[in-house]
């Protein structure tokens, strides 16, 4: 046991070392890493300064690549893009900065603005859709979260000391409706956010009545048109202009995006 | 520039849409602001001009519902209410039931004496070790017979224990363990090993005592 304690100790403090080494290696590599961002963010905007456009939405989208974003860098995407003529991509990036920052009004400013410019169909939100995207859906899993974990806390509570349950009834009642309403509020922003939709990125997209090249089209919709998702095959989408007219568009004249 | 004093008239886009932004939110009039767009005029309408801070980095990531830690962690409320409820009935079922409360304070009793006769044996505390000894025969076999502790005696094993066809057994080890105390009352052990070496017989008597069925 006495000539086991300092071997123990030793042990201890290399353990300690190894995990302060790891930390600061994890925080040096995150620190460059961010620095390597924020560098090439510079330069992006740069570029975007001297009205080389397409040239500065090629640099945001290989910061996209690297997997970290940001609402700023989706942002200057979609203004790069709009700036380049490429409506459809723009609203995509703009998209994905709403869904990063719902409540952020720049962001809303500008994809109503592009959304102004386009000619063909849209997915406006409801204003029901719009008041469940004011939170993301995060925000509204951490706010269900912590409303559930109140719940259970109290409950447990009651476990312990019995004489509190009278005066934590009406606390547990509104609660439980609270976190009710929340998790369906979470349920709804989540289907609303993954819902199909497709933002045309092709200045002219013929819509098709078939998923092949030789089956006719009759409607042609714009660079920007947004469109549901109804179904997908090979390399063909199905979509839903509006409540009467459907159609077939090629995947790659089109970008994914989840709910409007 | 002011929203009312925006020149709506050389507007490239419908008079709706700028309503619509500016309903929005406070923020969205500056998108219809000027902006150092090379092809408009100065003018016109344009988008909000960009950020110049990266802010503060995300990863891309699947929401926090489609992560199993999230989701692993929201099972931790519910184990801790589920663990304290049964806590309670536990609580609740040991306060109705005497006998059953009283068997598990003679089962703790036993433990903590058990390490305290291995002490006293170990110090060499003949005494005090038989008067532990004592003890804990007593409050075993007072809880086995639903009897105040302080009632048993050696008596016991031919009133009570034999009429209920206890083993031979374990009523001769018994025997022999009374016999020692008394014993030991007028010739005390004075070798800490033979003190010890009565600890492993007490366990097993007492073992054997607990699992009778009285």
């Amino acid at each position: 046991m006495t000539m086991g304690t300092p071997t123990v100790i030793r042990a201890a403090r290399w353990r300690c070392r190894r995990a302060l080494s790891l930390l600061a290696c994890f925080v040096l590599v995150t620190s460059g890493f961010a620095a390597d961002i924020s560098t090439g963010f510079d330069s992006a905007n740069k570029l975007y300064e001297q009205g080389k456009f397409s040239e500065a939405a090629s640099a945001y989208e290989k910061l996209v690549e690297s997997g970290s974003v940001s609402t700023p860098l989706y942002f200057n995407l979609g203004n790069a893009y709009f700036k380049s003529g490429q409506l459809g991509r723009a609203l995509a990036a703009y998209h994905r900065a709403e869904q990063l920052s719902p409540r952020d009004p720049d962001v809303r400013a500008n994809l109503q603005f592009v959304r102004g410019q386009v000619q063909g169909p849209t997915l406006a939100p409801t204003s029901l859709q719009r008041w469940l995207a004011s939170f993301t859906v995060n925000e509204w899993a951490t706010l269900t979260a912590v409303l559930f974990w109140l719940v259970l806390a109290s409950l447990v509570v009651i476990q312990f000391r019995p004489d509190w349950k009278q005066p934590l009834r009406n606390f547990l009642w509104l609660g439980a409706v609270a976190t009710l309403m929340v998790g369906t509020c979470l349920v709804a922003a989540w289907l609303n956010r993954s819902a199909s939709a497709a933002i045309v990125v092709s200045h002219d997209a013929v819509i098709h009545n078939g998923p092949l090249d030789e089956a006719p089209g009759n409607i042609t919709i714009h660079d920007g048109a947004e469109v549901t998702v109804l179904d997908t095959k090979n390399d063909w989408l199905q979509v839903r202009l509006d409540s009467n007219r459907t159609g077939w568009l090629k995947r790659d004249q089109v970008v994914l995006t989840s709910g409007v | 520039m002011p929203f009312s004093s925006l020149p709506h008239t050389s507007c490239k886009i419908p008079p709706s849409v700028l309503c619509r932004s500016h309903l929005l939110s406070p923020g969205v009039m500056p998108a219809i602001a000027n902006n150092a767009h090379p092809e408009n005029s100065p003018s016109a309408p344009d988008i909000l001009p960009i950020k110049q801070h990266l802010g503060a980095l995300a990863q891309i990531q699947p929401p926090l519902i489609q992560q199993p830690l999230f989701l692993g962690l929201q099972g931790v409320p519910v184990v801790a209410f589920i663990s304290a409820f049964f806590w309670r009935r536990r609580k609740e079922s040991l306060a109705n039931n005497p006998r059953l409360r009283r068997q598990r304070q003679v089962a703790q009793l036993v433990r903590d004496g058990l390490v305290e006769l291995r002490n006293l044996a170990a110090q060499n505390k003949s005494d005090e070790f038989f008067a532990t000894l004592f003890r804990l025969l007593q409050e075993q076999l007072g809880e086995r017979l639903d009897v105040p502790a302080s009632s048993i005696t050696e008596a016991v094993i031919e009133e009570r224990l034999r009429p209920r066809n206890v083993p031979e057994a374990t009523l001769a080890s018994l025997q022999e363990m009374f016999h020692t105390c008394n014993l030991a009352r007028y010739a005390p052990i004075k070798s800490s090993q033979e003190l010890a070496d009565i600890v492993p017989k007490l366990e097993t008597l007492l073992n054997d005592l607990r699992e009778l069925k009285i």
